[in-house]
């Protein structure tokens, strides 16, 4: 018997050991965006994206190959372990064969969030366009500030649109440059010339989770109790919750539960039943485009190029 | 009949032979054709940082004007990396460790240089200098990949040439075991120089 109190406690110690858990990925176990479908170019496992930002993301990208062939792919990971960020990116980038085969004009952009690490890794065809030193001012001028101020999905919009400047050699499109994510643009850098180096210690996370952790502590302590048919005041505790029958999915259950008034000791005891189970449908019931016979043209179906890189690029740390 | 049953046989016999050591042959070359194209490119990308040193000397020297010694080493380091040529087909063990102790020299050097821009604020603020810095941490980290997929090929190389019976074939032909990058830790993280 299991009460109300140890129940609590076990809840938010789940979910407190939740929360310092994150799932690291290696470069075999990151979610290849393509299997999902051709045009989609962003793996975004932990959210840590907006669907405003990969929708952007993913319009940037799609634009981007249509012009140039160029294939940008764009990963935001919670954490990749001990793994040494240049390490993944260079796994990752191999290993889905990023860019075409014969051009091998690919682009990798990576965010770890833990180790607060950003690369952009460029496939040997793309180098001479988007050099080294090009990738540095990116990340320097546009994603650092924004990452600063905690803004991850529009420093890696920003990011993305001045790829697509350089790659094109010109102004991004107007849809591209109206869209909701990219709006601030020059703002974080602006911003971060500004104002000196006083970040916030505790930071917006942290109330929000002593809130909720308040808030399960406060559930432990201000239990609801049940009126007393005797005395008429809600001081009554359960006891017990005996279960006559377990419910089932061709029968209902029932059971009855056992109070005690704390104020005058009465006792007494409840009857309740319980629904019939149900089978829970799946509401995303999503097999993709991933093999489907559709593009024929060009790449496969679902799958990078084949292109390869010479480990060229900028990371950085913000 | 039975005498040339028999002729048959080794003919037959010898033609198989035959065929084998004409493809293991061919793997040798073709393999050894991968190694020298991972060499130039390790080749290649140590050029390119060599390259990087002279504009970076410049950048620096016009804001460090006290700190000549470094500057010269660095320029010293460089031209001393730049001399050393190696032939892949006939390369030696000792060759390969002098070449990588040369480009050590200048890894060492240039991170001297990059400490030495840490005391001038002006320095690190320069536009030039950010960039030519993450040219260099872009070509340390292509020379890294570079190393590495040499190592690969001449490690692929080298198992044809060793294993029994292809080590035969390579003894005949004259194929010999060619030599490997040893690990180079201080040379994989390029000097970074924290803002």
């Amino acid at each position: 018997m299991i009460t109300f109190a140890r129940k609590t406690i076990l809840l938010v110690a789940l979910f407190v050991g939740s929360l310092a858990y994150a799932a690291e990925y290696k470069p075999a176990t990151v979610p290849d965006p393509k299997k999902a479908g051709q045009e989609f170019y962003v793996a975004n496992p932990d959210e840590i994206l907006s669907a405003d930002d990969v929708e952007f993301l993913n319009e940037c990208a799609r634009t981007l190959e249509k012009e140039t062939q160029v294939e940008m792919c764009v990963v935001a990971l919670g954490s990749i372990g001990e793994m040494d960020c240049f390490d993944f990116c260079y796994e990752l980038f191999q290993r889905w064969g990023i860019g075409g085969k014969n051009k091998n004009t690919g682009v990798l952009v990576c965010f770890v969030l833990d180790s607060h690490d950003i690369r952009i890794m460029t496939g040997t065809g793309i180098e001479g366009v988007l050099t080294d030193a090009k990738c540095s001012e990116i990340i320097r001028q546009e994603m650092v500030p924004a990452f600063r101020a905690d803004k991850y999905g529009e420093g890696l919009c920003l990011g993305a649109l001045r790829i697509y400047e350089i790659c094109t050699d010109g102004e991004a499109p107007e849809e591209l440059q109206n869209m909701k994510s990219v709006t601030n643009r020059g703002k974080y850098a602006q911003m971060a010339s500004n104002d000196d180096d006083d970040e916030d210690e505790f930071g917006t996370e942290g109330w929000i989770i002593l809130a909720m952790v308040l808030f399960c502590l406060s559930l432990a302590f201000f239990r609801p109790r049940a009126k007393c048919p005797k005395c008429k005041k809600r001081k009554g505790e359960m006891t017990k919750n005996v279960v006559k029958e377990q419910a089932t999915y061709t029968h209902g259950g029932s059971g009855t539960r056992y109070y005690k008034c704390k104020k005058c000791g009465h006792e007494w005891s409840v009857p309740y039943t319980t629904d019939k189970l149900t089978y829970s449908s799946s509401s995303d019931s999503d097999s993709g485009s991933s093999w489907s016979s559709g593009s024929s043209s060009s790449s496969s179906g679902g799958s990078w190029g084949g292109g390869s890189t010479s480990g060229g690029g900028a990371g950085g740390k913000w | 009949m039975k005498k040339s049953f028999g002729w048959i046989v080794i003919i037959g016999l010898l033609a198989i032979l035959g065929l084998w050591v004409m493809n293991t042959y061919n793997r040798l070359v073709e393999q050894e054709e991968i190694v020298e194209a991972s060499w130039s490119q390790v080749e290649n990308q140590y050029q390119r940082r060599a390259d990087l040193v002279p504009n970076l000397v410049a950048t620096v020297k016009g804001y460090a004007t006290h700190e000549q010694e470094t500057l010269v080493q660095a320029m010293e380091a460089r031209a001393k990396a730049t001399q050393i040529t190696i032939d892949p087909a006939n390369a030696t063990p000792e060759q390969l460790a002098a070449y990588q102790a040369a480009q050590g020299e200048l890894s060492q050097a240039l991170g001297r240089l990059m400490a030495v821009a840490e005391n001038y604020p002006e320095l690190k603020a320069n536009e030039n200098f950010l960039n030519l810095q993450s040219q260099l941490e872009g070509t340390e980290n292509r020379c890294t990949i570079a190393r590495q997929q040499f190592n690969e090929d001449a490690r692929n190389f080298n198992t044809i040439v060793r294993r029994f019976p292809g080590n035969i074939v390579a003894m005949l032909f004259g194929f010999e075991k060619k030599p490997y990058f040893e690990a180079d830790e201080e040379a994989k993280h390029a000097p970074k120089v924290e803002f």
